[in-house]
């Protein structure tokens, strides 16, 4: 029998060997930190490359014989295609800047997640097959060769960011590594390596028009048992129309507010809004997603689950689209949709019916987000309020890396959450914003499998709830975001229990005055709020 | 000179928990390693900051003979980190039996010329004590990932299995 190792020998074993140089490719497959493979049924649907029964803890990951050349081919034209990506992997110095900037680097200790080296993992192949020096001084020159020990870190690997984008601002000459594990995800598409939570999503995407794949009765009836529970919590009853053409405003929300707590509430918040306001606006079964999955699969997906909208906006022959509460709903926005499918010359530039302001920031994608729109009505005064029934929370507000790091969005939701509750504070200043951390399970990632990645990913977010937890008894973390109100209830649980999730607008509809409502006893999920038995 | 073990211990406890807090970082990849120890701000390092504040405390509980009980908060952040990581289960708490070896290595021969193994003893039990309480923490935190794994859907679908009759309150809570 061997003897029991003493703590000192334990210490010479670490999780990860670190004494293999991140130039061996090869990777032990971590429990709770890699996904499940994409169902061959799912690729068809979409009709992508290499369906098959595949498991990635199997020796044999069934690539297609000529695997190689589709990579090298699949390389070679997004490199002539996209001059960033020829950039980014061109002029890094490794001057090591972005290294500790990474949510998984920090909460993992895992140096292949370190920015610089993640990048690296692709750039050594192409330096070894692109660049002169490679093919002349291969290793000497930092190149790799392509084997199928590469393309098995690239899926562990680039499954271990969440495209957040917190390290290019970091890097002194904005190398963006979130864009070169667009590429790598892309690139593994092509032969059929790539994970079910995302494909599955998309092909659901792509077949009924949410991830879900909630058919349009049932999506509707989803939406009309969230009417019946605002009846029940604030007194009226709300009638949303479903499909209806000549409506002004066409809005869009992500599905996970349709289906999933808590972020129906945020969707009830919607409704009570658009009521209060008056706005002439329809919902549509078929273009019932915001998210885009696509964006992590492939460009190719990503433009045809986006251009739903447009195709919904124009059968209906709305004016302009208003989007719901969500991440990379809005990057893709943001950043592809007016590439992609637009400019949507069909529809006009929106303007609020209610203040008059034209929204000349969407002036070409003819979408505005639900944030600038509730901030422009606050400003103008145009909503009745009642902010003293959010007393009962001590709020945060966890800037989601899409729509604060990618858009910019940074004071409109503070000013919108700062009006309707009372209790405000900040996590601290080198967390938020700009430097924000992620949830740790954007990109697809939040599927159950991931259980242990999400909890590294999420630590340095939620080790900065609980400082403002414990600081300031903050007991409600809001947000913008739908994969948010999924992916940190869990984390809060795991590392800063009692403090829960929502969105912004259902906290709106919290304080918003509605015409005939009765008593509001209850908050929107149906839980007494203190403080209000029956003193109103 | 003193002829107390918990006096020495005092004298030296910033080289042993400097020392405490080196090695266990050393657990970690030489790259992560270097990062864990070297930044300061407790946001952008959460694990360096919660491992050299939680040795810190827990040294001083130790030295004080604070109750078992009273050391749980502060093992607290410590566990919870190592408990995602990826170690098993005997490599995540190791590292609190590495103070052990450390006052051996640097007061060894101090301790034996003044004739303090007995009380030495005193102090390590104190040691294993506390990683038995550590031990509590870890199995507790796996049981919350595994609670919260296999709740996660029923969670995030409550209002409309409870709407589809399909679960109630008390299977919810079950
Ligand atoms: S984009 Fe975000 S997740 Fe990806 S490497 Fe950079 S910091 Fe890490
Ligand atoms: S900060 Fe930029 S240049 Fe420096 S190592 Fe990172 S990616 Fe390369």
């Amino acid at each position: 029998m061997s003897q029991a190792p003493k703590p000192e020998e334990l210490l010479r074993v670490s999780h990860i060997p670190p004494k293999k140089d991140w130039m061996d490719p090869r990777v032990d497959l971590v429990p709770g930190t890699w996904g499940y493979p994409g169902k061959a049924s799912s690729l068809e649907t979409l009709g992508l490359p290499n369906p098959r029964e595949w498991n990635p803890t199997d020796e044999d990951w069934k690539l297609p014989p000529n695997w190689k050349e589709i990579i090298h081919e699949g390389l070679k034209e997004r490199l002539e295609k996209y001059r960033s990506l020829k950039i980014f992997l061109d002029i890094c110095v490794r001057c090591g800047a972005c290294a500790d900037k990474c949510h998984f680097f920090i909460g993992s200790g895992d140096p292949k997640n370190m920015p610089v080296l993640r990048a690296e993992l692709l750039r050594s192949i192409y330096r070894q097959d692109f660049t002169m020096a490679g093919k002349i001084l291969g290793t000497f020159a930092g190149g790799r060769e392509l084997t199928e020990d590469v393309i098995k870190e690239w899926f562990y690997y680039f499954h271990q960011c969440t495209e957040c984008r917190r390290c290019s601002l970091y890097c002194p000459y904005g190398i963006d590594t979130a864009e070169v594990t667009i590429i790598v995800r892309e690139l593994l598409n092509l032969i059929g390596v790539n994970i079910d939570w995302i494909l599955g999503a998309a092909a659901n995407c792509y077949r009924t028009g949410n991830h879900l794949g909630l058919e349009p009765h049932t999506f509707k009836g989803n939406i009309e048992y969230l009417v019946d529970d605002i009846e029940e919590y604030v007194g009226v009853r709300l009638n949303p129309t479903f499909n209806r053409k000549g409506a002004e405003v066409l809005f869009i929300a992500p599905s996970g507010d349709v289906f999933a707590d808590p972020g129906i509430f945020t969707y009830m918040g919607y409704l009570m809004l658009f009521e209060h306001i008056g706005l002439d606006y329809t919902i549509s079964t078929y273009a019932s997603e915001g998210g885009n999955f696509g964006l992590f699969t492939s460009q190719e997906t990503m433009k045809r689950l986006n251009s739903k909208m447009y195709a919904e906006a124009k059968r209906l022959g709305v004016k302009w689209i208003l989007g719901g509460e969500c991440g990379h709903m809005w990057r893709v926005l943001h950043q592809y949709m007016d590439t992609m499918n637009g400019p949507a010359d069909f529809l006009e530039v929106p303007k609020s019916p209610i203040t008059g302001t034209v929204f000349d920031n969407a002036k070409s994608t003819k979408m505005v987000h639900i944030v600038e729109f509730m901030a422009d009505l606050i400003h103008h005064g145009k909503l009745k309020l009642n902010p003293s029934r959010n007393d009962y929370l001590r709020t945060t507000w966890h800037d989601s890396c899409n729509v604060s790091r990618g858009m910019g969005m940074f004071e409109e939701p503070r000013y919108v959450l700062k009006s309707v509750c009372n209790n405000f504070f900040e996590m601290p200043e080198n967390t938020i914003r700009e430097q924000t951390f992620c949830c740790g399970g954007g990109t697809g990632l939040n599927a159950g499998e991931f259980e242990y990645l999400r909890m590294m990913g999420g630590m340095p977010r939620a080790f900065a709830v609980k400082h403002v937890q414990e600081k300031h008894g903050v007991n409600r973390l809001v947000n913008v975001c739908a994969l948010d109100r999924a992916i940190l209830p869990p984390l809060m649980d795991y590392w800063a229990p009692e403090v829960s999730v929502s969105g912004l607008t259902e906290l709106v509809a919290n304080a918003l005055v509605m015409e005939g409502e009765h008593d509001r006893l209850t908050d929107l999920r149906g839980e007494d709020i203190p403080g209000m038995e029956g003193d109103e | 000179m003193t002829n107390d073990i918990f006096e020495l211990l005092k004298e030296n406890r910033g080289m042993l928990v400097d020392r405490w807090t080196t090695l266990t970082l050393q657990t970690y990849p030489n790259e992560s390693a270097r990062f864990y120890s070297k930044e300061k701000d407790q946001f952008h390092n959460p694990v360096g900051h919660a491992m050299s504040k939680g040795l810190a405390e827990i040294f001083e509980a130790m030295l004080v003979g604070r109750d078992i009980q009273q050391i749980r908060p502060m093992l607290d952040s410590m566990v919870r980190i190592r408990a995602v990581q990826g170690f098993a289960p005997s490599n995540s708490l190791a590292f609190l039996l590495f103070i052990k070896k450390i006052i051996r290595d640097e007061l060894g021969a101090e301790i034996q010329a003044k004739g303090l193994e007995q009380q030495l003893a005193a102090f390590e039990e104190r040691v294993d004590g506390t990683l038995l309480v550590a031990f509590d923490v870890y199995s507790q935190c796996r049981q919350t990932l595994s609670d919260i794994k296999n709740s996660e859907f029923i969670n995030r679908h409550v209002q409309l299995l409870k709407r589809a009759n399909m679960v109630s309150e008390e299977t919810r809570l079950s």
